[in-house]
């Protein structure tokens, strides 16, 4: 199906393009810049490996999502096991910034990425799906492989999270 | 049922259309604790977007290759985009390396270019109205589009140029009504990893400077401004 070198040099093309937002929902899932260079590093090694499994004419991205997913659910079930806790002042420390932020600013964004950290890894990747990459709710549905009521009420849930964090405990009844 | 909370996040989200919509908006009007709370959060979300942004440092040759993509990526001709003789250029220059530059840099080999207006697109005004410049949402069939920098027109509107992968390039002008498309290109501008400013042949992003001066276009806002300006709504 993918046998040609034409259509693998498409795929990587695509995957090339996409790694930046890849990067970003990955460092959001695990709450941590170089765990997310890890997550997206083995979503991409898993993607490739099995790309015949991906179906031409639907979203790669989507798919490469979904992989990004499994991956973090199966590491945090890991860890579960292992009896692992992920510090959260660790956590906070996410995405880089804009050098030239001034420090108001870095403390608003600062309250951004703790509250983000915060929220369960569910509401979190509903955030990083609809939120920061713009996802339909019928994409993050299908990516996350819940139903739409579901998609609709985690991400008010965390909305609501979110303003709390940022504006005190009198907001985020929504 | 759907809640209050759920019915905010769907309207920022693009998610309520038709009957839903019309009454959302007719309720917003009427409660203006309702119409805080949806600026509250949509300055939230504009928050967000700031504190994780699309980051290409990094995606190096060496990191393509420890990822199993090695090969360098074609790109498209640098433009001719002068670098000090154009108020214009230094706000373009100033979202390297975000989100629009990987992947336009790729798009101009996988798309087609689309000459509808987007203005349309909820999604499309979602990203005028909430994101900083640098920053792109996804508009459904249409790809990547995101702001590359805001001003104000000599009328007194905000406007700001975008770009996108499928839409091409464009100015649009914050109204009452929301984001009107003022002008389009054939392809924005494209941003590649290293900052250089490249573009598909046949696009010129001097026809947007002499729309910027056909709207007699202030220098272009510093981030603390157009902070402020998605904050308020681009009311301020």
């Amino acid at each position: 199906m993918h046998s040609g070198n034409a259509n693998r040099e498409s795929v990587r093309v695509r995957v090339v393009a996409f790694l930046p937002r890849l990067r970003r929902f990955c460092a959001v899932l695990a709450r941590n810049e170089d765990r997310g260079d890890d997550l997206m590093q083995a979503t991409v090694e898993r993607a490739l490996a099995r790309i015949d499994q991906w179906q031409p004419g639907s979203s790669l991205e989507s798919w490469m999502f979904r992989i990004a997913q499994n991956i973090h659910i199966d590491e945090v079930r890991a860890q579960a096991r292992r009896g692992v806790s992920v510090d959260i002042d660790e956590a906070v420390a996410l995405v880089g910034e804009d050098g030239r932020a001034i420090v108001e600013e870095r403390s608003d964004l600062e309250k951004a990425r703790s509250a983000m950290a915060l929220l369960p890894d569910e509401q979190r990747a509903l955030m990083a799906l609809v939120v920061l990459d713009g996802r339909s709710y019928k994409e993050a549905a299908e990516i996350l492989d819940i139903p739409i009521g579901t998609v609709m009420s985690r991400l008010a849930r965390a909305r609501q999270s979110i303003d709390r964090a940022l504006h005190g405990e009198g907001q985020g009844n929504g | 049922m759907v809640d209050r909370a759920e019915l905010i996040a769907a309207y920022l989200d693009g998610s309520l259309d038709g009957e839903a919509l019309v009454a959302f908006e007719a309720e917003m009007r009427a409660d203006s604790a309702l119409a805080a709370d949806v600026q509250r959060w949509r300055s939230n979300d504009s928050l967000l977007h700031t504190a994780f942004p699309l980051d290409s440092n990094g995606i190096n040759p060496a990191m393509l290759e420890k990822l199993g993509l090695g090969e360098p990526v074609p790109h498209g001709t640098p433009i001719p985009l002068a670098a000090n003789d154009n108020r214009w250029s230094w706000g373009r220059y100033g979202i390297a390396g975000s989100a629009i530059a990987a992947s336009i840099a790729v798009a101009l080999i996988l798309f087609q270019p689309d000459d509808q207006d987007v203005a349309g697109d909820r999604q499309f005004q979602i990203a005028m109205e909430t994101l900083p410049s640098g920053q792109t949402l996804n508009l459904r069939e249409k790809g990547e589009v995101g702001p590359v920098l805001s001003f104000r027109a000599g009328d007194g509107r905000y406007c700001r140029e975008f770009s996108g992968e499928q839409i091409g390039g464009g100015i649009a002008c914050r109204s009452s009504d929301g984001w009107t498309v003022e002008a389009q290109t054939v392809r924005g501008p494209e941003i590649s990893t290293n900052g250089e400013i490249r573009t598909a042949a046949g696009n010129d992003p001097k026809s947007l400077n002499a729309e910027m001066d056909r709207l007699n276009a202030s220098d272009p806002l510093d981030k603390e401004k157009e902070n402020k300006a998605i904050s308020s709504g681009w009311k301020n």
